[in-house]
């Protein structure tokens, strides 16, 4: 392994490395000299130089390269690894593109963050010219060994990549660890179920290997077994704690059963390890605000705005969710000093959507609408109004008017600036349109069960919690007092009103017939007119009305 | 003090995070240049001096990779990432990165046994394996011998010299530290065994975890440091 050796290597492929186009960007000019020195040495004549993320992007709009070699410290606001997921975004590489991602970067969240966004190479710094031949000349080989299943896989040709792929494993091929990952992709997309499970159990018999247990999690979640998933998810994480990919497909599966507090958990503990991802931080968003943990959501949703900011993955949704979460979180935190804050970071989110997307017309709206939503939670409420008749002037400029998926949006605006029954109709509307998508509907129909802080949630939820322990140690007296009490601050939610409603009946069981108690249940079931019936709680609600009219002679 | 601690702490962390950083591009520079001069050099003198650089360059970055390495698991802040990888082409970037001192202090590298692929975290046992070798460039005679074997209990990658083997008291030493004990005396030596140890620890597989072994065992009679990965 001495130099002539590596010297020849080389000169053996200088020919073909002498057509190779090559790109290199780095801050510093000694750097970028190093490297291109480095790879003129190896025989490559075309290299290009670049010191910031902007000039990478408009360089591959100019040229085709070959090889990128990207640092992730660049000029300007975007890092190397925003710029690679900006430049498979706009399409700009080519498939058989090197993308090098160099670093001398040490920290968890960053290595973690440039890993996820899966450059062909990371080169750690410092390297040699000799390493940097050696990792160039392993990428081409391995490129063109794989290049016909990498052009299958684009075109999702599927049968003929896992046919490809089992020839290249039985002939003890060296990319076979990539082929087998493969096939688990090729039969996870046919439902070769049987198959993947085969080559998944076969390899962790051999030994414990985190992909073919994520590739059983992924099946079990295709053919519906979600508790499967979520054990051998679990199971998974204790193994390899770092596999970052499990985290968010955990998260995904608690969610979808339910189980959200979990799920927020989860999350947590995925962006205690790779915290730079707009995807992952907007998910901990939506779910901790779910979840009513406005300060979580928060957190999670400026970083979603600052992650996003100079990034492919930049929304105006992230925006408008930041506003909505210190509208909904105003009354939750701590400090006055706190809460002036926050209404001037809302404020800023709100100017620069205007900015960022100047010239949309539905950004515009969807930005007045917001606006309105965090005057009404200041109390403002003349200011609210101005802002939503602001927005239907320009809905009604548009053509077919109010976008219908913004109808939520409308409704919530319209409900805060004080025009409640209309509110309650664009929802309602919303709610039983079967065409709705479930998670619309589902958000509208939980606004209409509480349309009230996300403080006020808390609270009443904790409320609710002490009450049905009480009912459960069958003190219905008491757990009626503190029913009462959450639906001070909750007066729409379904099931508080209906745990009410049962307390009472409870306390009549033992008691008799009593005027006061029939009448806290008239008026818990006046709360609920919204609920209609495609609503969770419909059939308890019309259960417990039937009782009602039926042993107490009272109508509803 | 009127200040409050916590507004006067150091957020250690980015301090040590920005000077290693810093320090890596440092290197980088230092090396890239440390080759250019090695192709012009021509007395056996200068090569001689130059072979001093580069192995006292190559110690200074195992020396920072180990101490920010114990760093961060220590803060459990360590990322580990599982790959499968061909471990000669680990072992090959390593002997490439060490071309010009290997060649300046004329050491024969001899690459015993079959390539094998490994599930392990590439970046973190490419420290591990720099520091097992230029710890062979430096005990050694004239020749390293790195042999793969693939046995029940996994993978073993033995580092080999030819030089005089380890007195006993430093392979006390390494058990010691092996074992756990406080370490008596603080040397870069021992913070090295101390890091390879705790990193072959982390692989882990079956319910079985990686390990260090220093004897002088040598098949080419002298000192040896194997890992073992299950």
């Amino acid at each position: 392994m001495d130099k002539a050796f590596f010297q020849n290597k080389a000169a053996q492929e200088s020919a073909g490395y002498a057509k190779l186009k090559t790109l290199v960007a780095d801050e510093f000019e000694n750097a970028r000299q190093s490297i291109r020195q480095m790879l003129q040495g190896l025989g490559i004549v075309h290299v290009d130089q670049t010191s910031s993320g902007k000039g990478v992007i408009d360089a591959c709009r100019a040229h085709r390269y070959d090889v990128i070699l990207c640092d992730y410290r660049l000029v300007g606001n975007k890092n190397g690894q925003q710029v690679l997921e900006e430049l498979r975004e706009l399409k700009l590489l080519k498939p058989d593109v090197v993308f090098v991602i160099v670093s001398a970067e040490t920290s968890r969240d960053v290595v973690m963050g440039i890993m996820e966004s899966q450059p062909d190479e990371y080169l750690s710094k410092p390297f040699t010219q000799a390493v940097l031949a050696r990792r160039l000349e392993r990428q081409f080989k391995q490129a063109k060994a794989l290049s016909k299943m990498k052009m299958l896989l684009a075109a999702q040709k599927y049968t003929e990549l896992i046919k490809g792929c089992l020839a290249h494993i039985n002939a003890q091929g060296r990319y076979a660890p990539w082929c087998k990952r493969t096939l688990v992709e090729a039969y996870l997309a046919t439902k070769h179920y049987s198959q993947l499970e085969t080559l998944c159990k076969q390899e962790l018999q051999d030994r414990d290997l985190d992909w073919p247990m994520l590739g059983l999690a992924k099946m079990h979640i295709e053919k519906g077994d979600i508790d499967l998933a979520i054990s051998m998810l679990e199971k998974l994480l204790q193994l390899f704690p770092q596999t970052i990919s499990a985290y968010d497909l955990l998260a995904q599966c608690l969610e979808d059963s339910g189980k959200t507090e979990e799920a927020q958990q989860v999350l947590e503990d995925a962006l205690r390890i790779s915290p730079r991802i707009h995807k992952r931080q907007k998910h901990m968003a939506t779910v901790s605000m779910v979840n009513g943990d406005a300060q979580s959501a928060l957190k999670a949703s400026q970083q979603t705005v600052r992650l996003g900011a100079n990034s492919i993955y930049e929304n105006p949704d992230d925006y408008i969710q930041l506003v909505d979460i210190v509208a909904e979180s105003s009354d939750s935190s701590e400090s006055k000093q706190d809460q002036k804050r926050l209404l001037a970071e809302a404020s800023q989110a709100l100017s620069t959507v205007t900015k960022r997307f100047a010239n949309n017309d539905r950004v515009k709206l969807r930005k007045t609408l917001a606006e309105s939503r965090l005057m009404a939670s200041q109390g403002y409420v003349r200011e609210a109004q101005q802002s939503l008749s602001m927005a239907k002037t320009l809905a009604s400029e548009m053509d077919g008017g109010m976008p219908t998926e913004f109808a939520l949006e409308y409704g919530k605006t319209l409900y805060g600036a004080g025009e409640k029954e209309h509110a309650e109709a664009v929802l309602s509307s919303l709610v039983n349109d079967s065409t709705t998508q479930e998670n619309l509907r589902q958000q509208a129909a939980d606004f209409l069960d509480e349309p009230v802080s996300s403080a006020a949630k808390a609270e009443a939820k904790g409320l609710n919690k002490e009450g049905l322990s009480l009912y459960a140690n069958k003190d219905y007296q008491k757990a009626v007092q503190e029913f009462k009490k959450a639906l001070a601050l909750s007066p729409r939610h379904p099931g508080l009103n209906l745990n009410l409603v049962q307390g009472c009946l409870k306390l009549m069981e033992s008691e008799g017939s009593k005027h006061y108690l029939i009448t806290e249940c008239v008026e818990a079931f006046k709360r609920l007119q919204h609920v209609s019936e495609r609503h969770k709680q419909y059939k308890r609600l019309v259960a417990l009305r039937e009782y009602l009219a039926k042993n107490y002679k009272t109508k509803v | 003090m009127s200040m409050k601690a916590d507004d006067n702490q150091l957020p250690f962390a980015d301090v040590i995070g920005a000077s290693v950083n810093d320090m890596r591009n440092s290197l980088g520079q230092v090396l890239y240049k440390l080759t250019g001069i090695s192709e012009e050099l021509d007395t056996q003198e200068s090569k001689l001096g130059l072979q001093v650089v580069e192995y006292e360059v190559t110690r200074m970055q195992n020396v920072m990779n180990q101490l920010h390495g114990l760093y961060l698991i220590e803060t459990d802040s360590l990322t580990i990432q599982m790959q499968e990888v061909y471990v000669f082409e680990l072992i090959d970037d390593i002997l490439a990165g060490m071309n010009g001192l290997l060649a300046n202090k004329k050491v024969e590298v001899e690459l015993r046994g079959e390539d094998i692929c490994w599930y392990l975290d590439p970046y973190l046992m490419t420290n591990v394996l720099n520091i097992a070798i230029l710890n062979a460039v430096r005990y050694t005679n004239d020749k390293i011998c790195i042999t793969l074997v693939h046995s029940e209990k996994g993978l073993s990658i033995s580092i080999d010299d030819n030089g005089q083997g380890y007195p006993d008291v430093v392979l006390e030493r390494f058990n010691n530290v092996k074992a756990g004990m406080s370490i008596e005396e603080v040397s870069s030596q021992n913070i090295g065994w101390l890091f390879c140890e705790k990193i072959a620890s982390l692989h882990k597989n079956q319910g079985n975890a990686g390990e260090t072994i220093l004897d002088n065992e040598s098949v080419i009679s002298g000192g040896r440091l194997q890992v073992l990965l299950p």
